[in-house]
């Protein structure tokens, strides 16, 4: 039978083989009809490809495809398509057509039908399969494949709705049914495919040529959904049990996975996945966890919760994986999300981030900050509770509200610590995110501000503390890293005034009583105050630096001059020339000091002010040091001393018993100051006076003596620390000064700002002060700074317009 | 046409007076001669060429009022006086002219016309401004009014209208020992408190040019008033 062969492996070998083309124009044209009519729908693509491919290989076949009979590898649907070759064949009809016996399309069909039969029943096939393949062809070759078609869907409607009877007996329990089903549905879906082979080429020619004819595989499917699953008692049996059996799994139990996936498989080709399984799954997830949530809200604490939304997301993640088909991945993770974290967002964060960031639980942190992003808003809250917290936490750092004292002294550490832990949640737990790095910029910012001035004040003393010499604890990296941390802080502050004016006074003391640490520490902070606030912040304290440098100079040409003058007694003395507006304001103590030593002041002020004429020198005693040589019993010692130290001491050359009145009397120095002088030499660690009677305090009737049993282990001693610490008049003076200042930038600010715009309204005036002042002031202040300007005749109100001013030129 | 129309507004002036209201003005006019407000200044004067204290004394007991009564304050703001207790020859004598009297009894009948004169917003206000300063040059170079001589100079300024809120004002600076004096600034802007301000202060906003004496009397009657709404709960 020339019929035996398909056509697509003929087309293959018409490329091969030029020399057998005429054999095989005969074996072709049995399924000529079938190609011209492809042939004509596709000579337009065909045409390009060879546009394409004009290679010279093929400059025979051009010629030839010029002919309007045509065949090339497009020809046919079944072609593979290779690109490239294309030939022109021409193909003639046999001149008489060959008949096929009457009864050749019955008998045909009844054998075909036997077949489905078998494969239905599960009976083993009779005739073979290639015989079938080839009846199924030479029938769809005589033009009876719709006939065929709708044979073959009777005989498998049939079959399929026989099998719903097993699926309406009611004894059954639900995942036996649901094992009934799946193998009802593997068996169908194994004897279609069976069927679709044997049926292959009706499948592949009458089917495809009619879009409105569903393949053999749709049909079976159709008939499938149509007879079995359509059927309400069947639908609602098969989801019940299928949501039944995922509940089960939820509960913890372990389940036939691969029949759930068999089935949902099932579902989503038969195309009721999402309408008849989705929608009621996602329900009951609903369901499920809102009440879950809510329960166990109440019952675990939030690490545990929100381990266990970590479990659950995670469990609903292998159920995707497993057996939910993935168009459910969305919805189904979006619902878990929204009902166990969108839910409880606000109960989460107030219950849960305040004891974590205070426990500084990292992991349970970054587990938190993961799951909230998932849901809107999730982070939002977060990070607004996470400030909430800084700020609650911060603030009571910050205004040490039961005014502890010796809290006040741990605060700059405290921040530190606190900054240091909150940037390492922020960079382990929060992935570094830029909102929270915001939020901990902005509470900082707000609660170190919280309290006026004590802050910078610390902070100004915290570095004091770093830079002073004897401070051992830090290498020079770890100091510069100590600083850098500490500028962040300073950043913070809004009256930057403040840490000057107490970083000035501390600065000066390591200066002139030689306690810097290190000069490359100083100047590494001095570059870092320059950097942030500009030169007009650090011009005072560069001032200072070089003064110090300046005054070495001066004191090696002196030591020169001192050479051709003769000295009053054997005395060295070493003088800083400090220039008036850069250091602190010291006010000048005039006391008693001893004839030699003036002379020599007086010396030095002949020299300094032949070189420098017209300058005035004021000798500034309270920073002053000596190095005193004392003869003990025990032996000689130097006393490291200050200068009023000296005083007291000195009077002892004299005689061995003086009184506390008798002292202040002699060394003229102001009582208190007096009285922490004397308790320095008689009541410290190095006790080289006697106080009688003995006691911590320094009382006014006390009498004091050279105490001659002095023991110390070291040769040179040093009592002058005194002269580092800060007393509280030195403090309030200090702060003082600062508010003195801010008045003349305030009053000074609005004669300028009144100067520019002579006229203007008390708002406007107000609000251009907030932009020019660095420092934080309250209205209430600027109001009393404009009456008095006022009141001096800078400005004046306008007579009829209260609320203007005019400047006063 | 242009000199017509200037010369229309003179219809416009206000009709002359009564005739005899005219005919005394006339008379006075023709009477106050600098000679007789000369010889009454004289009756006062002192050595200095000034009426001293005790010159006013008895001038306010010969015009039948006491030297702290409101009139002779608007008196003293005619004449211009400079110095609290004295009048010198120039601010008596161009005073007198000024309010058209010649004699005490003259003076006498201006008093109604003065006292409706500082009935007057605008004037009174030019009145009110201008007895701080009167008060301030007791001592040469004092600038600011004390508190107790700002509260009796209130007290006088005010007799005729008190504003309501004026005892509890007083009430506060007594309380407050701290304020020392009231700046010209703050007196002046006394007065256009008394007339902005509810008596229940609701409507004072500090944020306002106030100055800031106001600011914290307010905030005192504030807290004043709701100790008392506390103590009464």
């Amino acid at each position: 039978m020339p019929l035996s062969r398909a056509p697509d492996s003929v087309l293959q070998e018409q490329r091969k083989k030029d020399e057998h083309i005429h054999h095989k124009k005969r074996r072709h044209s049995g399924t000529n009809h079938l190609s011209h009519q492809n042939l004509g729908k596709k000579e337009e693509t065909s045409a390009s490809v060879n546009n394409m491919n004009d290679s010279p290989k093929r400059a025979n076949f051009s010629a030839l495809t010029s002919q309007s009979n045509g065949l090339n590898r497009h020809a046919s649907p079944l072609v593979n398509s290779k690109p490239g070759t294309t030939r022109k064949l021409i193909i003639k009809n046999f001149k008489e057509k060959p008949k096929l016996p009457d009864n050749y399309q019955h008998e045909t069909w009844l054998k075909l039908k036997e077949a489905v039969e078998a494969i239905h029943t599960s009976h083993s096939i009779k005739a073979s399969l290639e015989e079938l393949y080839q009846a199924v062809e030479n029938l769809c070759s005589h033009k009876v494949s719709t006939a065929l078609y709708d044979e073959l869907k009777l005989v498998c409607e049939c079959h399929v709705r026989s099998n719903i009877h097993q699926f309406l007996g009611d004894c059954v329990d639900s995942e036996q049914f649901l094992k009934h089903m799946n193998v009802c549905w593997q068996d169908h879906c194994r004897q279609m495919i069976m069927i679709r082979s044997i049926f292959l080429f009706l499948d592949r020619t009458y089917v495809l040529q009619n879009s409105a004819v569903a393949s053999i595989w749709d049909m079976g499917l159709e008939l499938f959904r149509l007879h079995i699953i359509s059927n309400n008692t069947v639908q609602t049996r098969t989801i019940d049990g299928l949501l039944m059996l995922i509940e089960r799994e939820r509960n913890g139990e372990a389940i036939d996975r691969q029949l759930l996936k068999n089935l949902l498989r099932m579902l989503s080709d038969l195309q009721i996945y999402q309408s008849s399984f989705e929608k009621k799954f996602l329900e009951k997830t609903d369901c499920l966890y809102a009440a879950e949530g809510q329960r166990l809200m109440q019952e675990r604490d939030v690490p545990e919760y929100l381990s266990h939304v970590d479990k659950r997301l995670h469990e609903e993640n292998e159920r995707l994986l497993h057996y939910l088909d993935q168009t459910t991945r969305k919805p189904l993770i979006s619902r878990v999300e929204y009902q166990l974290l969108a839910q409880h967002l606000s109960s989460i964060l107030q219950k849960g981030v305040e004891q974590l960031l205070e426990m500084n639980k990292i992991s349970i942190l970054t587990l938190m900050y993961q799951l909230l992003g998932r849901v809107k808003d999730g982070l939002k809250e977060m990070c607004f509770t996470f400030a909430i917290y800084l700020k609650k936490k911060g603030k009571l750092i910050v205004t040490n509200p039961e005014g502890d004292i010796e809290k006040d002294k741990d605060m700059v550490q405290q921040l530190l610590d606190f900054k240091d832990q909150t940037e390492n949640i922020i960079n382990t737990c929060f992935a570094k995110n830029e909102k929270f790095v915001n939020a901990t910029k902005e509470s900082f910012e707000y609660f170190i501000n919280q309290r006026q001035n004590k802050p910078a004040e610390l902070i100004a003393k915290y570095v004091d503390s770093k830079l002073r010499a004897g401070n051992k604890e830090a290498t020079e990296e770890e100091l510069e890293r100590l600083l850098d941390k500490i500028m962040v802080l300073f950043r913070f502050i809004h009256g930057k005034d403040v840490f000057e004016a107490f970083y000035k006074k501390d600065l000066a003391k390591r200066l002139l009583v030689g306690k810097s640490a290190s000069v490359d520490a100083e100047k590494s902070m001095l570059s870092k105050l320059k950097q942030e606030c500009g030169g007009g912040f650090t011009s005072k304290l560069e001032g200072m630096f070089k003064d110090m440098e300046l005054s070495k100079d001066i004191m090696l040409a002196f030591k020169q001059h001192m050479t051709s003058v003769q000295a009053p007694g054997n005395i060295e003395m070493t003088v800083n020339i400090l220039t008036m507006g850069h250091w602190p304001t010291y006010i000048p103590m005039d006391v008693h000091i001893p004839v030699e030593m003036v002379k020599f002041q007086e010396i030095f002020k002949k020299f300094y002010l032949g070189k420098h004429s017209g300058r005035k020198l004021q000798w500034q005693s309270t920073l002053g040091h000596c190095v005193l040589k004392a003869s003990f019993a025990e032996g000689k010692k130097e006393l490291q001393v200050s200068l009023f130290q000296t005083l007291c001491l000195l009077m002892f050359n004299d005689g061995s018993d003086f009184s506390f009145e008798e002292i202040k009397q002699a060394t003229a120095i102001e009582e208190s100051e007096l009285r922490r002088t004397l308790q320095s030499l008689a009541c410290g660690k190095a006790r080289v006076l006697a106080k009688m009677p003995k006691g911590k305090d320094v009382d006014t009737r006390d009498i004091f003596r050279f105490n001659d049993d002095f023991k110390h282990k070291l040769c040179r001693i040093k009592i002058n620390q005194i002269q580092m610490k800060e007393t509280p008049e030195e403090n309030t003076s200090t702060t003082e000064r600062v508010f003195h200042d801010r008045q003349y930038q305030v009053d000074a600010a609005i004669v300028r700002i009144m100067k520019t715009r002579k006229t203007l309204s008390h708002t406007l005036l107000i609000s251009e002060l907030y932009n020019q002042l660095k420092f934080p002031v309250k209205p209430s202040d600027l109001k009393k700074r404009i009456e008095s300007l006022i009141d001096r005749d800078y400005m004046e109100r306008d007579k009829d317009v209260a609320n203007q001013y005019h400047y006063v030129a | 046409m242009s000199t017509s129309r200037i010369f229309s507004q003179y219809s416009k002036l206000p009709p002359i007076r009564k005739p005899h209201n005219n005919n005394d003005t006339k008379r006075l006019s023709l009477e106050c001669s600098e000679g007789q407000v000369t010889a009454l200044f004289d009756l006062y004067k002192n050595d200095e060429d000034c009426i001293d204290e005790e010159g006013i004394v008895k001038f306010c007991n010969d015009l039948g009022v006491k030297p702290d009564d409101f009139i002779v304050l608007v008196l003293a703001w005619k004449f211009n006086a400079e110095l609290m207790g004295r009048f010198t020859r120039t601010e008596f004598v161009s005073g007198c002219k000024a309010i058209q009297a010649h004699s005490i009894k003259w003076i006498q009948s201006k008093f109604p016309l003065l006292l409706a004169e500082v009935q007057n917003r605008q004037t009174f206000k030019e009145f009110y401004r201008w007895s701080y300063k009167f008060c301030l040059t007791v001592e040469p170079g004092q600038r600011t009014l004390s508190t107790e001589v700002a509260i009796q100079m209130w007290t006088i300024v005010f007799s005729q209208r008190e504003p309501p809120i004026l005892p509890r004002w007083f009430r506060f600076l007594e309380r407050h020992e701290s304020i020392r004096g009231i700046p010209k600034d703050t007196w002046d802007m006394f007065l256009p408190f008394t007339e902005q301000v509810r008596l229940d202060l609701t409507n004072y906003d500090e944020s306002e040019a106030w100055p800031s004496l106001l600011d914290d009397f307010v905030e005192y009657e504030s807290d004043l008033h709701n100790q008392n709404v506390q103590m009464q709960e």
